[in-house]
Formats: structure tokens, C-alpha cells, sequence
């Protein structure tokens, strides 16, 4: 094998790949990526069992093959050699060449035929969305899903299609995401339940795209193919709980902050708020006060007022404020709005004037 | 012939000696032979990649090791299914914020929410014996003709523990899986009152939904109608309901531990609504079903005991087959403990406890029942009076005696007032005859037999 291109392109698909390289498995040819040829691109191909990536770049071939290298190798030589525009590598007997104007390097590799194939769905549901609207989809909802994967169903991103919006949804049981994104498509007749790790490198190999990517859906598996890049990942089959019957209706107290302040107020706050991140919230209509307190029996305690607009009941609620702020992160507006439905259920935060992106989180003991 | 489990045990064997050791086990880790028909062995595998991987570079080397073990292997292929990984080394982390934080009232993960139903039960693995068969049949001409009112309503009524869950959960699912657009509900009717009672609660708006909601499914199910009893609020809404979804051609099925005219308190309306489709029962199973069903069952927990085992436990345990389960998990856990097969003896003091005990009554007692039954003195049945209404008793009683605790004719005879058997056998020849044409017969001696 032989080959010509850039740098800075290869670079930045070597360490897209090494990324789902299998850092931990048994097996020592899933610790590298695949570069092999085809006609006049390059391909590049890892996976660690659960995901799969693929991507095709131009280059310039001049004898073709293949070999598998180490992905940590690999990426650590070609991110320090900066100033080289182009490179050109070699491979004979698996031995890898990389030659620049000024550099040799050589490098150990594997022999290719032991490289795993990366499964290709034919037949399932397909759909196209725009890199970007899915990307924020996922990002709007990904910080909700639980982290351990005692329970995969939640896990897990479920996606599904609703009239002509996309849903992204996550909850780790303890709180909930909801976002939707205009869709106008194929319709999708069943949704997807996408492991959290693997949609994290889904998301990571589109970032940078502002293209259209084409998913194909089975029982089993999904697969995301751009111009440039494939991606295919297991998907946990299984039923997503149905979480709409816990998004109420209706509230007993309503409270609008904007959201600047709350958030200065609770970057204070929750320097006290211990390691359950327990913040109460004493909340108050007439006054239109809303008292946030934190108390550290080690440390100390804080006690803020905030001037609110406040329609509704009083009420006493302790919240995680973690949950508050993954939520304020992910919301645009300059203004929130948090209703409550009595200090044992849950608690839904949204944007101002956005209907697409709701929040759930359920309060802490006292 | 060695199975499934043993077959792929011994293939794995093969193979590991051919590879290495890391290729072994990233890529035979999880797997498992799913089915085996005519020869065609589908190997089921965690993920899309094992499948390509194996389909692609060791399918030869697989198939070869399979023919070597097993000579009728003919094809192979691959199936990605969820495979429980081994627990144990996965511990709780929640558990630790859980104390301080409410769970949401999210329900639990694997009731589908929407219709009740639970996947687990299908028609895949219900056995159909002739205690059941009736009412297996009725069900899948439902599944043939759906919307076509025959047998509408289906009424399934037995004792506990026999599968009427079962059966109606499956039918449901069936349904769901080859109508996908047919909104299937399966509810008890526990929760159906409750939901009534709730919507009573809350006004106008709640009812009106709460009578909506039961009248837009095409296949309604209800468990355990007996425990509608009087609630007659809830019949009365039941009753609409029927007709409404009745009216439509929409199916709906009940089960029930009795017969619908034997439900206490139950409208008489609500009683012949029930009756106008089909009302099958299912019976206890006999030996034969009984095996079939401790087989299956020791199949699906991957669990082999030696035949004469199941023999022994399906031939000493009668009737309910909740129990038989129940039974067979405990011998599993058992010989899982000791790490191999229980023998018969181990077994027996387990079943002890299970085995309904041989009910022991003297004549004496059961001629009482009767008596007591048609309040008549018991002295005259032992007496030689011909008179009607001590007759029928005596009849009956000698019917029972011999029916159901099968006690010799002249013994029989001789304990009711010194008889000749041939009057025992013409007493019980004729009280058998005439409970085919009487129904008022037949419920008198249900009603008396329900006594012991």
C-alpha cells in the first residue's frame, strides 16, 4: 500500500476513530484502526464492538491495501507533526511508513484480515435529518440519562417520531428530558433506544458537519452515514418507559425567573448544598420573594432572596442542583419558568416562549 | 440426542482449542444457540458485529464443529437477541442518592403502560392439553376472525393458577403483533373499579373520560371479573361499556375463577351478557399435560432434571399449575446449590408440603353434607322409606360416594342402611343420566361438591 494526502485531514479522522477503538478488550486488534484503499479515497475504520465508525477521505493512491495500526499510536504521531501539510505512507509486510518533508517514522502494524467488518443495515427504516438539528436534539436530553446501565432501557437517548417533530428523550428515573425538533420526513414507525455512550460518539463524528445524515434503523441496530463518515451502534431492545403520563398537566404554583439570575444565585448556593446538592426553595406569592437556602453542617449556610414573578400557592421544596443548572444549560432563553405541583412531586422547568424542550426533576427528601 | 445448551456447550469446546484465546472470548462470549429446527441451528449473538464477524470468518469452522457433535445439522445461521449478561458483579450505584432523591413515578419498565399487557405471555409457550384445548380453540378462531362477533364475548373461567391469564394475555399480544394498528387493553377488573371510583371523584370531565377511554379499544380484556361482586356502580358501567364496544364489533374477553351464574351479587343483565358468546372452562390438567408443562418450563430455565423426577412431581402434584412452577423453581434453586441433579428421595420431602393432601371423610360425614345440604334428618336416608324428597338425597349421596371417592358399590350399600349394590348401581346410573338433562340436578351436586 501506498498513499498520499493531508495532514490535517487524516488527523482529524485517526482521532475521531481511536475514539471507539476497544480500549479494553482482550482481543489487541481493536485497539487499532483500519486504513485501507479504495480506488482514489482512504478509508478508516475502528470499532469496539458496540459502535462501529467508518470514514472515507480523499487521497492519492498509488498502490492499494491495507493495514491495521494502533489508534493511540497513531493519532500521538500525526498531532505532533503540525507543521507538516502533507504526508505520505507506505506499508509493506504491515510495517507502516509515514514519510514528511522533513520526518520518517515507522510503525508497527497488524496484520488487516483480522480487522472486524462493521455491520452494513440493507433492510429497516430509513430517515434523514440535518447533522445539526439532531445534534442538538441529543444534546438537549443527553445529560438526563442515567449512567449506570443496570437499567439499558434508560441508559439510553430514545428517539422517536411524534406528528412532524422528532423526540430526543432521557431520564435517569430521578429526572427527565424532553426535546423536539421539527421533522419533515419518511415517518419512522417505531422508536429507537440508543445507548448514552454510543450516541456520545455518534454526536462526536457529525460535530463539526453541517450536512444531511442519513439513519437506517432495525430492531437491533442503528447506522448514520454522512458524505464523509459512517457510524453504526447496537441499540437496546426493549420497551422505553412511558414517560408522558408523569409530565403534568397542570400546576399549583408558577414561578418566572430570569434565568441569569438564578443562576448567579445558585453558583453561590450550591457551595453549601453538600453531596446530595440539596437546595431548598421557600416560595412565596404575596411577596413575590423566592428564598433559596443551602446548609452545610459542616461549613456553613447561605440564605438568598430573589424578586420573582410568582402566580399560584406558597410552597416548600428542597431540589438536586445539579439537575437545576444541566437544565439551564441546555435552555436559550433569557427567561425560565418552574412549576410546581405541591413539595413531592415533581418540578418542570422550561424556557420562556419555547414549548419545544421540557424538564422534569423530582424533589429531594427533607 | 443431546440438546440445545449441551451442543453448544461442546462446540465452544471445539472451537476454543482452534483459536486463540482473546479471539475466543471477544467473539463466543454471549452466545447461545437459540433454536434448533429440522437441522437449521440459529445461533443467537449480543450485537450486529459478533454476526457480521462470525457469518464472515468462522461460519465453516462453526458448522463443522456442530457436524462433528450433532449428524442431522444441516444449516446455520445468526440472530442478535438479548442475552442477560450474569449479574452479580454489577452493583447498585443509584442506590446511594435514591435515599435522599424520589424516584419519578415512572412505571415499571416492562409493563407496556399502554395496553396492561405483558409481553412475557404468549401462545409460544402455553401448552395445550385437553384441560384446555376448548378454550385454546376458542381463542385462536377469535384470533382468525377478529371483529366478527363470533364468540363475543369469550368467557374463560377455572380455578386458579390454570393459565386463564395466561391464555388472555397471549391473545392479546398476539393480536398486537399481527394488527399492529388494533388497540388491544388488558385491565382486571380490580383496577377497572378503581378507576371508576376515581373518576366518580372528580367530577364530570373525569367520568366523561373515564367512559371514553374503555370505548376506543377493538379488543377489551378483563381479568378476575368474580371480584365485580357487588359493585354495582361499577357493573352498571361495565354493562355500557359491553354494549357500546358490543355494538361495534369489537372483541372482549373475561375470565373469572367461576362460571358467570355462579358469581354472587352479579347483575342478572351483566350475567346473560356473559353468556351470549362462548363461555369455555379450563380444567385442571391431567398427568400427560402436566408433563408437557414441567417439561417446557424446566426447558425455558435451561434446567434438566432426570425424567423420572419430572414424572414423579407431575404424577404427585395435582391440579394448579402455578404450583407445579413454583415446585420445579425450587428444585432448580436446590440442585443449583448443591451443583447437581436432586434424586427422587431428596425430592420427596420438598413435594410433601405441595401435594394436597387425600381428603379422608367417612361415609358418615358425606351423607351429613348431603343431608344438611336438602336439610332432611340423616337418620331416614339409612332408613327404608321410599318417600321422594329422602330419595334424591340418598341417590345423590350415593352418586358422590362413588364418583368422587370411589368407594366399592356393596360397601356402599352396606354403610347406607344395608342396600344391594345393584340398587347402588341403579341409583348412581340414574342420578348420572338425569344430570345431563337437569340442570338444577347438576348445580345441586356443583354446589354439593364445593362442600368437601
Amino acid at each position: 500500500m501506498n498513499f498520499f494526502c493531508n495532514r490535517e485531514t487524516i488527523q482529524k479522522c485517526i482521532m475521531s476513530a481511536e475514539r471507539v477503538t476497544g480500549k479494553n478488550s482482550s482481543l489487541p486488534i481493536l485497539n487499532s484502526v483500519l486504513i485501507a484503499t479504495n480506488k482514489d479515497s482512504l478509508i478508516i475504520r475502528a470499532t469496539n464492538l458496540e459502535v462501529g465508525v467508518e470514514f472515507q477521505i480523499p487521497a492519492e493512491i498509488k498502490k492499494e491495501g491495507s493495514v491495521a495500526v494502533s489508534g493511540s499510536l497513531l493519532s500521538n504521531i500525526l498531532s505532533n507533526i503540525p507543521d507538516e501539510e502533507t504526508i505520505t505512507v507506505s506499508v509493506i509486510d504491515n510495517v507502516c511508513k509515514i514519510i514528511t518533508k522533513t520526518k520518517n517514522i515507522t510503525v508497527k502494524g497488524l496484520i488487516p484480515d483480522d480487522f472486524p467488518t462493521i455491520p452494513v443495515i440493507t433492510n429497516g427504516e430509513s430517515f434523514t435529518i440535518q447533522s445539526q438539528n439532531f445534534i442538538q436534539g441529543v444534546k438537549s436530553v443527553l445529560m438526563s440519562a442515567a449512567i449506570s446501565d443496570i437499567k439499558p432501557e434508560i441508559a439510553s437517548v430514545y428517539i422517536y417520531q411524534k406528528n412532524k417533530q422528532l423526540v430526543f428523550v432521557a431520564t435517569d428515573s430521578f429526572r427527565l428530558a424532553e426535546k423536539k425538533i421539527d421533522y419533515i420526513g419518511e415517518n419512522i414507525s417505531h422508536g429507537v433506544i440508543i445507548p448514552v455512550k454510543n450516541i456520545i460518539e455518534i454526536i462526536k463524528v457529525f460535530e463539526d458537519l453541517k450536512e444531511n445524515i442519513l439513519f437506517k434503523i432495525t430492531k437491533t441496530q442503528i447506522s448514520c452515514k454522512s458524505k464523509s463518515a459512517y457510524i453504526t451502534s447496537r441499540v437496546v431492545q426493549g420497551i422505553y418507559p412511558d414517560y408522558e403520563q408523569i409530565i403534568p398537566k397542570n400546576n399549583t404554583t408558577e414561578v418566572l425567573i430570569l434565568k441569569q439570575d438564578f443562576i448567579n444565585t445558585l453558583k453561590l448556593s450550591t457551595i453549601f448544598s453538600g453531596k446530595f446538592n440539596k437546595i431548598q426553595f421557600i416560595i412565596n406569592p404575596q411577596q413575590k420573594k423566592c428564598l433559596i437556602s443551602t446548609k452545610n453542617s459542616d461549613i456553613g449556610e447561605t440564605e438568598s432572596t430573589l424578586t420573582v414573578n410568582i402566580s399560584g400557592e406558597p410552597i416548600e421544596i428542597s431540589l438536586n442542583g445539579k439537575h437545576i443548572f444541566d437544565s439551564l444549560n441546555v435552555i436559550a432563553e433569557d427567561s425560565i419558568v418552574i412549576q410546581f405541583n405541591g413539595s413531592n412531586k415533581p418540578a418542570v422547568i422550561r424556557g420562556v416562549g419555547d414549548n419545544s424542550f421540557i424538564y422534569l426533576t423530582m424533589p429531594l427528601t427533607k | 440426542m443431546i440438546n440445545n445448551v449441551q451442543l453448544w456447550e461442546k462446540t465452544l469446546f471445539e472451537l476454543e482449542g482452534e483459536l486463540s484465546r482473546a479471539n475466543f472470548s471477544t467473539w463466543f462470549k454471549n452466545t447461545t444457540i437459540l433454536k434448533c429446527d429440522d437441522g437449521m441451528v440459529v445461533v443467537g449473538v449480543p450485537n450486529e458485529f459478533v454476526k457480521d464477524w462470525l457469518q464472515n470468518k468462522f461460519h465453516k469452522t462453526i458448522l463443522r464443529s456442530l457436524r462433528n457433535l450433532s449428524d442431522n445439522v444441516r444449516g446455520l445461521e445468526y440472530s442478535v437477541c438479548k442475552i442477560e449478561e450474569p449479574k452479580g458483579n454489577k452493583k447498585s450505584v443509584i442506590q446511594s442518592i435514591s435515599s435522599q432523591s424520589m424516584a419519578l413515578p415512572l412505571n415499571d419498565l416492562y409493563v407496556n403502560k399502554e395496553d396492561g399487557l405483558n409481553p412475557r405471555y404468549t401462545f409460544k409457550d402455553f401448552i395445550v392439553g385437553s384441560f384446555n384445548e376448548l378454550a385454546y380453540a376458542a381463542s385462536q378462531a377469535i384470533l382468525k376472525k377478529v371483529g366478527t362477533n363470533v364468540y363475543n364475548p369469550l368467557f374463560i373461567y377455572g380455578n386458579t393458577g390454570l393459565g386463564k391469564t395466561h391464555l388472555i394475555q397471549a391473545i392479546g399480544n398476539e393480536i398486537k403483533t399481527h394488527y399492529p394498528n388494533k388497540r388491544v387493553y388488558y385491565t382486571t377488573s380490580e383496577k377497572f373499579s378503581v378507576d371508576y371510583i376515581n373518576s366518580v371523584g372528580q367530577g364530570s370531565k373525569a367520568m366523561a373520560s373515564f367512559k371514553n377511554k374503555y370505548r376506543v379499544y377493538d379488543l377489551l380484556i378483563m381479568d378476575d371479573i368474580q371480584f365485580l361482586s357487588n359493585k354495582e356502580k361499577t357493573q352498571e358501567e361495565l354493562f355500557h361499556i359491553f354494549n357500546e364496544l358490543y355494538h361495534n364489533n369489537k372483541q372482549i374477553i373475561f375470565s373469572s375463577d367461576k362460571h358467570p351464574n355462579y358469581i354472587p351479587a352479579l347483575e342478572d343483565r351483566l350475567k346473560s351478557r356473559f353468556s351470549a358468546g362462548m363461555i369455555v372452562d379450563i380444567q385442571e390438567p391431567e398427568y400427560e399435560s402436566r408433563l408437557a408443562i414441567l417439561c417446557a418450563k424446566a426447558e425455558t430455565q435451561k434446567f434438566f432434571p432426570p425424567k423420572e423426577i419430572i414424572e414423579y412431581l407431575a404424577s404427585s402434584i395435582q391440579g394448579n399449575i402455578r404450583e407445579l412452577e413454583g415446585l420445579l423453581n425450587g428444585i432448580i434453586c436446590q440442585s443449583e446449590l448443591k451443583n447437581r441433579n436432586l434424586t427422587l428421595n431428596e425430592i420427596k420431602p420438598f413435594i410433601k408440603n405441595s401435594a394436597k393432601p387425600k381428603k379422608l371423610l367417612s361415609i358418615k360425614e358425606i351423607v351429613k353434607v348431603v343431608c344438611d345440604f336438602y336439610s332432611i334428618e340423616e337418620s331416614f336416608v339409612y332408613e327404608k322409606t321410599r318417600r321422594k324428597e329422602i330419595l334424591k338425597p340418598r341417590q345423590i349421596a350415593m352418586f358422590i360416594l362413588r364418583e368422587d371417592f370411589n368407594i366399592s358399590y356393596p360397601s356402599i350399600g352396606e354403610k347406607l342402611g344395608g342396600r344391594d349394590h345393584t340398587t347402588v348401581m341403579h341409583s348412581c346410573e340414574k342420578i348420572k343420566v338425569e344430570i345431563k338433562n337437569d340442570l338444577s340436578l347438576m348445580q345441586e351436586v356443583d354446589q354439593i361438591r364445593a362442600m368437601f
